[in-house]
């Protein structure tokens, strides 16, 4: 039951000055991530977690949740004007956008791109306000055992739709669950796994963890990349096209509500994508486009299309809201954004899951509000300024990299003022590069390293219930009987039919020229 | 013939090279440093200890390993066990300099950090890097690292964050 005084005390919060202009700032700072390409949404909420510890809870909740749907919405710019999307969540955006843009028809492609983002994102917010306590009410009735298997479960499929090898998915799993055993034991708080070393006492936090595999391990991608192709620097610098100034020709209502259906097909799979564990918004976008593409041949997408555009953006931006269900329902995070913003609410000594539409429901309906009005600033933000930030898709890597590095060194040390925290990012940074190298998808380590703890602990809880007795303690109703052999046929299913392969596959319709794009990646 | 057994010779490491660097290859490499995360756990006395409850110390690290061990057993022997990953198979000694140099410069100047102080540490790094990068011109990158310097300062101010200024602030403040 809605109680209206935690609602409008929810409001009042989130219309502070200090929130909005938090919000408006991730806004403002995601959607530049996402329009410079080699950054994304998820290392800027990583630089970003350590700084939130000194806001209020609703002030945090509207930097990260501004940088993340700024972040998905600001790829198309730079995947319209230049063809390079700016995150892999656009990469589908570039077959029709950029083709509009060469007819000089950017401004349209532009707008549509921006219009499309924030319809499906504000439908599938809504969806997300409806779903998560419904589901959360559920959740509620779920004992030790029940929440083990059903960590059991995510980590499952997450480690079997991420990435392209199930077993590799699971082995970053596994790596996960074996960093998250670092420190002290959950129950009796008895240091153990330390190696000998006093400072991991505490355990590893989430802010190293997350700065190095993400902004680290990214920007040495990066490096490596600018040393070994030196040609690409002494390229002419590219120049911002002319769709941005006064001249260009504005999107109708008309063509917007002509894009009715694709934008209902991306927001129903994009919805759908984003509560699912593992995928995310590039393959909400990859599905959308494909079965628009599919369902109305006579629209010829793929050959600069409006439609082509809108259901790119809708089914990518659709992902965002309902990203949160797994986590507020049942407190598992199902992407990697998902945990980042669970490990905000940690930092604010919140615990995300079913028991915070209890305790803490002035939260909850404040992140139900930001999600709202964080569209609002998008459509702002990029109505006005979308020509100032495709300027910054055309800053040079060689100025970009090091800020990043030197950004991430900084958030470490603020994060507890420790050193050791830094040299863990260090570490950290070389893992995170391994993983690249080797395929391994880094979403699964972060959040079995979240959810390693909670299973440990329902586990051990279970155990103590049914006295020592093990087969009690693991299948202690129907449900947790149900949920332990769905995971059995999952891992069975899964593992013979490399299901993320095939959903890469049926996802990945180019358009007929197989212009630009980059490999979708999933979990990300 | 010479130049026959030099061709062989090249072939064979090219072969070996070739062994270590698809999924079986480093699969085994992951395994022994895996193995011996798990023997060191084993022989160590806390993995060992009872607690309250009735569960070991050890229990659940070693679920890990054994979790890692099972997954990197699956890689050594699925169907793409002898598949080479197009990243891995970029991977040049340069590359790994690279990475590695990358991080030990981190490293120096965050020490640089308590020597010349904050921002003349950050200033040095961006401006330093983006030139060693091939970026011109010199004083675009030179404000660069010095606004970065100064927006982070700025950061660390608001947020109370204890920054370390150095000598070079002490020698300039008398």
């Amino acid at each position: 039951m809605v109680d209206m005084a935690h609602v409008i005390e929810a409001f009042h919060l989130v219309f502070a000055f200090e929130t909005m202009a938090w919000i408006l700032l991730g806004v403002v700072v995601g959607v530049g991530v996402g329009a410079m390409p080699g950054l994304s949404p998820a290392p800027a909420i990583a630089l970003l977690l350590p700084l939130t510890f000194t806001l209020s809870l609703p002030a945090a909740l509207g930097l990260l949740i501004g940088v993340y749907k700024g972040g998905v919405y600001g790829g198309a710019i730079s995947a319209i004007s230049f063809a390079t999307p700016g995150t892999a969540d656009a990469a589908t955006t570039v077959f029709d956008g950029h083709k509009l843009m060469q007819r000089g028809q950017g401004k349209k492609a532009l707008h549509i791109s921006l219009y499309s983002s924030v319809t499906a994102d504000v439908t599938s917010d809504i969806i997300t306000i409806i779903l998560a306590p419904t589901l959360a009410l559920i959740a509620l009735s779920f004992g030790p055992s029940e929440r083990l298997w059903l960590i059991v479960l995510a980590v499952t499929l997450l480690g079997a739709l991420s990435g392209d090898h199930f077993a590799k998915g699971m082995l970053a799993a596994a790596i996960g669950l074996f960093l998250a055993t670092i420190g002290s034991d959950p129950v009796t708080m008895v240091p153990r796994n330390t190696f000998g070393q006093w400072w991991l006492m505490d355990g590893i936090h989430l802010v190293p963890l997350i700065i190095g595999l993400f902004a680290v391990a990214t920007m040495l991608e990066k490096l490596v990349e600018l040393i070994r192709d030196r040609a690409a620097r002494s390229g002419a610098p590219q120049i911002v096209p002319p769709a941005f100034g006064k001249s260009g020709e504005p999107l109708t209502f008309r063509e917007y509500l002509s894009c009715w259906k694709e934008m209902l097909i991306g927001t129903g799979i994009g919805s759908f994508v984003g509560i699912l564990p593992g995928l995310g918004a590039t393959v909400g976008a990859f599905l959308s486009y494909g079965v628009a593409k599919q369902m109305s041949p006579e629209k010829n997408i793929g050959s600069g299309r409006l439609e082509g555009v809108a259901a790119s953006e809708a089914g990518n931006n659709a992902t965002c809201g309902p990203t949160l269900i797994p986590l507020l329902a049942f407190g598992i995070p199902g992407s990697t954004i998902a945990a980042l913003l669970g490990g905000a609410l940690a930092i604010q000594g919140v615990q995300a899951g079913p028991r915070m539409f209890e305790l803490y429901p002035v939260a909850i309906y404040a992140l139900f509000i930001i999600l709202l009005v964080s569209n609002v600033f998008n459509l702002f933000i990029g109505r006005f300024f979308a020509g100032i930030y495709a300027r910054l898709a055309v800053v040079p890597p060689p100025l970009l990299v090091p800020v990043v590095l030197i950004m991430a060194l900084f958030g470490a040390y603020a994060y507890q003022n420790n050193h050791y925290d830094v040299y863990l990012v260090l570490g950290f940074g070389l893992l995170g590069y391994f993983m690249k190298v080797f395929n391994l998808p880094v979403a699964p380590l972060i959040i079995t390293f979240i959810l390693a703890p909670l299973a440990e602990e329902s586990l051990r809880r279970a155990l103590m219930i049914n006295r020592g007795d093990w087969m009690a303690a693991l299948f202690t109703s129907n449900l947790a009987i149900a949920l332990a052999v769905f995971c059995v046929v999952v891992t069975i299913v899964l593992a013979r039919l490399q299901v993320n392969q095939r959903v890469k596959t049926l996802a990945s319709v180019r358009s007929d020229d197989g212009e630009g794009g980059e490999r979708p990646g999933p979990g990300h | 013939m010479s130049a026959s057994r030099k061709g062989g010779a090249m072939s064979r490491r090219r072969g070996m090279s070739s062994v270590w660097r698809s999924n079986r290859g480093i699969a085994m490499m992951l395994l022994v440093l895996v193995l011996a995360i798990g023997l060191s756990i084993w022989q160590s006395d806390w993995a060992h200890r009872v607690l309250r409850d009735g569960f070991r110390l050890g229990g659940f690290p070693m679920i890990g390993v054994g979790l890692m061990v099972l997954c990197i057993g699956v890689l050594m022997f699925d169907r793409r066990a002898r598949l080479i990953e197009p990243e891995v198979a970029s991977v040049t000694l340069l590359s790994v300099v690279v990475v590695l140099g990358g991080l030990v410069l981190l490293l120096v100047i965050f020490q640089l950090y308590w020597l010349l102080g904050f921002a003349p540490s950050v200033t040095l790094f961006v401006a330093g890097m983006a030139l060693a990068l091939g970026f011109r011109p010199v004083w675009i990158a030179l404000a660069t690292g010095a606004g970065t310097a100064l927006a982070l300062s700025l950061i660390a101010y608001l947020l109370g964050v204890p920054l370390p200024h150095g000598p070079l602030l002490a020698l300039v403040n008398g």
